[in-house]
């Protein structure tokens, strides 16, 4: 029974720290990365007596790579929570990472009291001047009554269209004031509009084209992952038989051990994929953006090909290559719709000449060489491990080894940086995809500078007892920049080498398991020994310090213009 | 305005011109600037790459490092690269 006192009594209030930690919960959130600091003391405070599991980096940036990976191997949206001034600025350089690859994380910012603001206050900074650019939306909060909505806009925003990262800003007095509390009301953000399914005429135009086409090939990239859309791409290239090439973002959105899987393109792709692209007369791109490392010289990218554009992202499409048949919307429908209006072509002279590539031009290297060859480590490591092991990596040769010789199967299994090519986001992804996927193999492909930057996360790894797998190239070298030193620069090695550690006792000093192998007999050992190891276990492989990576598109080069394809033909 | 360029950054031997990155360098040493701290990248390498062609101590720079990483790797020993490589980098202006 409703009596007259209960409607007129003020509504229920709580502490905006509890009013952002219930709506956390509403929002399924199970576990965020973050690090303390004085003006989220408040919030902190709450989430200690909350199911929430709270995972503590070593550094923001670290903690919002992992809240990254944590997103990309699960499908969920990340959270990460740092304090104001140095824990947003650590930020950056993770929203930026997830910004370029398209990742959803909401990150929560404390900042100095309102009364304080623009006053130089202690770890004062301008957070959403700061971090505008570098993400999909960010706000700060004036208003302790906005707090519930504004988190529901975040996570809505973050996670739908082209996802991306979205920051909200709050003042340490806008988590300690009371605040009624509100049921959830529908979201409603004019002049947010996603368009998800894709225009009828538009996908009729591109079943016809299809259809018509005598040498096509997929080209698809992370939208396809993000978007859920292997399955409907599975579906589409074989009914209407049409190779699949996938870029650095897209590797595991096609199998790559099916026959149709061209492997990836771009830069440092297989020879055959390049190829193909600049011999097929239709290039269907799915959730991907011509970018530089992808297309080489822009004139001359699949220049007798007409050009069909999938992306859920309007501002995308057209941006760098003229495109014939652009379709938005979201690759899941587009492609299912698209599905139905295919038929099966055999295309017998294209999958011919694709085979001719292939045994052509395979990707191989030196397996007579004496050294270790970190193809041969990555490679042994897929052999182990089945294919079936989530891997991440820092950036730079050994990321672009691991793209070539572990052979993905399936979505969210390959965790990079690609847009942003930030080094360092090897070892923090893989404690951010270990806590996303408990009880799964999670390998850190890494390069020695790449690790270098980020190491002190092995103490996070430790201290959560994750038994994540490090398996470091190490070259003692930045090894790609090294390779540009040595082919454009006449071998003049400016401040690219570093004297390094030594990895497996440092290792052993976080608490974790230390292995190296500095002989080739030795790498199957080692390697099966790391994988059977329970705790964080870090294995050193002492590889070919000059080794480099072919082939490879100099910049401004045609795609089909490739370095290092005498290295790579068969006789 | 008019820009030549070279792939490496480095200016044509007979040019009038000189390279961004030479520009850079030079406007660095007449300032003063004596000590960099830097780390590389792609979009850099012309910059690195003219701070160890024009700094007067690297001639032969090259010659360490590579022996030292390789000798590092086959016998077992720790690298010393980085040592040379540091009193290099700070004393190249």
């Amino acid at each position: 029974m409703t009596t007259k006192t209960e409607q007129t009594a003020p509504a229920q209030t709580k502490p905006g720290s509890q009013i952002i930690v219930d709506t956390l919960l509403e929002q399924g959130v199970e576990v965020l990365f973050g690090y303390l600091g004085g003006v989220v003391l408040p919030l902190f405070d709450k989430l200690y007596d909350s199911p929430i599991r709270v995972i503590i980096p070593r550094h923001e940036q670290g903690g919002c790579h992992m809240a990254d990976a944590y997103a990309r191997s699960t499908g969920k949206v990340g959270v990460m929570i740092a304090t104001s001034g140095p824990g947003a600025t650590n930020l950056t350089t993770g929203l930026a990472t997830a910004m370029m690859d398209s990742v959803p994380i909401v990150a929560l910012t404390g900042q100095v009291r309102t009364d304080l603001i623009g006053n130089d206050a202690f770890q004062e900074a301008d957070t959403t001047g700061i971090t505008r650019p570098i993400t999909k939306h960010n706000v700060i909060i004036k208003n302790p009554n906005d707090l519930a909505h504004t988190i529901r806009e975040a996570f809505y925003i973050a996670s739908t269209g082209r996802p991306g990262p979205v920051l909200i800003d709050i003042p340490v007095d806008m988590q300690v004031a009371q605040v009624p509390v509100t049921p959830p009301q529908p979201i409603e953000l004019p002049g947010y509009r996603v368009r998800e399914h894709g225009h009828a005429r538009q996908i009729s135009s591109a079943a016809e084209a299809i259809n018509a086409s005598q040498r096509p090939v997929l080209y698809v990239g992370g939208g396809v992952i993000s978007g859920n859309a292997s399955e409907p791409l599975r579906k589409l290239a074989k009914k209407a038989n049409i190779p699949v090439t996938m870029t650095l973002m897209g590797l595991g959105a096609f199998d790559q051990n099916d026959p149709l899987s061209l492997d990836m393109l771009g830069m440092h792709g297989a020879a055959y994929a390049n190829f193909a692209v600049q011999e097929s007369d239709l290039l269907i791109c799915v959730g991907a953006r011509f970018d530089d490392r992808v297309t080489g010289k822009l004139k001359t990218f699949a220049s007798h090909a007409r050009i069909i554009h999938i992306d859920l992202d309007p501002s995308s499409i057209a941006k760098n290559v003229p495109v014939d048949i652009p379709v938005v919307g979201n690759a899941r429908y587009v492609l299912a719709d698209l599905l139905e209006q295919v038929e099966y072509r055999e295309r017998k002279e294209w999958f011919e000449r694709i085979a001719e590539l292939k045994k052509r031009y395979p990707l191989r290297y030196d397996r007579n060489s004496k050294m270790i060859k970190p193809q041969y480590v990555i490679e042994e490591l897929w052999h182990q491990t089945q294919g079936q092991a989530i891997i991440t990596t820092g950036v730079g040769q050994h990321q672009m080894w691991t793209a070539q010789f572990y052979k993905f199967s399936r979505p969210r299994q390959f965790i990079t940086s690609g847009g942003l090519g930030t080094m360092g986001f090897g070892l923090p992804a893989a404690i951010g995809a270990q806590i996303g996927n408990p009880g799964a193999l999670v390998v850190d492909i890494d390069g020695d500078s790449s690790f270098n930057m980020t190491l002190t996360e092995l103490s996070t790894a430790v201290m959560y007892e994750l038994p994540i797998k490090i398996c470091l190239i190490n070259n003692g070298y930045m090894g790609m920049v090294r390779q540009w030193q040595e082919l454009f620069y006449g071998r003049r090695y400016s401040c690219s080498s570093l004297k390094n550690p030594d990895f497996a006792r440092l290792a052993e000093a976080f608490g974790a398991v230390g292995l190296s192998a500095r002989k080739k007999e030795e790498v199957p050992a080692v390697i099966k020994a790391m994988l059977e190891e329970k705790k964080p276990c870090l294995a050193d492989f002492y590889v070919d310090p000059e080794e480099n990576v072919w082939p490879m598109v100099p910049t401004g080069k045609s795609l089909h213009e490739m370095d290092g394809l005498n290295l790579l033909e068969m006789a | 305005m008019t820009i030549q360029s070279h792939p490496s950054g480095a200016s044509a031997p007979s040019s009038g011109f000189k390279s961004g990155s030479e520009i850079i360098f030079e406007t660095l040493r007449a300032l003063g600037v004596k000590i960099i701290f830097g780390y590389p990248g792609a979009s850099v390498q012309p910059l690195f790459d003219a701070i160890y062609r024009l700094s007067p101590d690297s001639a032969g720079f090259v010659h360490h490092l590579r022996p030292a990483a390789l000798q590092g790797h086959s016998t077992e020993e720790p690298i010393h690269l980085i040592g040379t490589n540091l009193y290099r980098t700070r004393r190249v202006l």
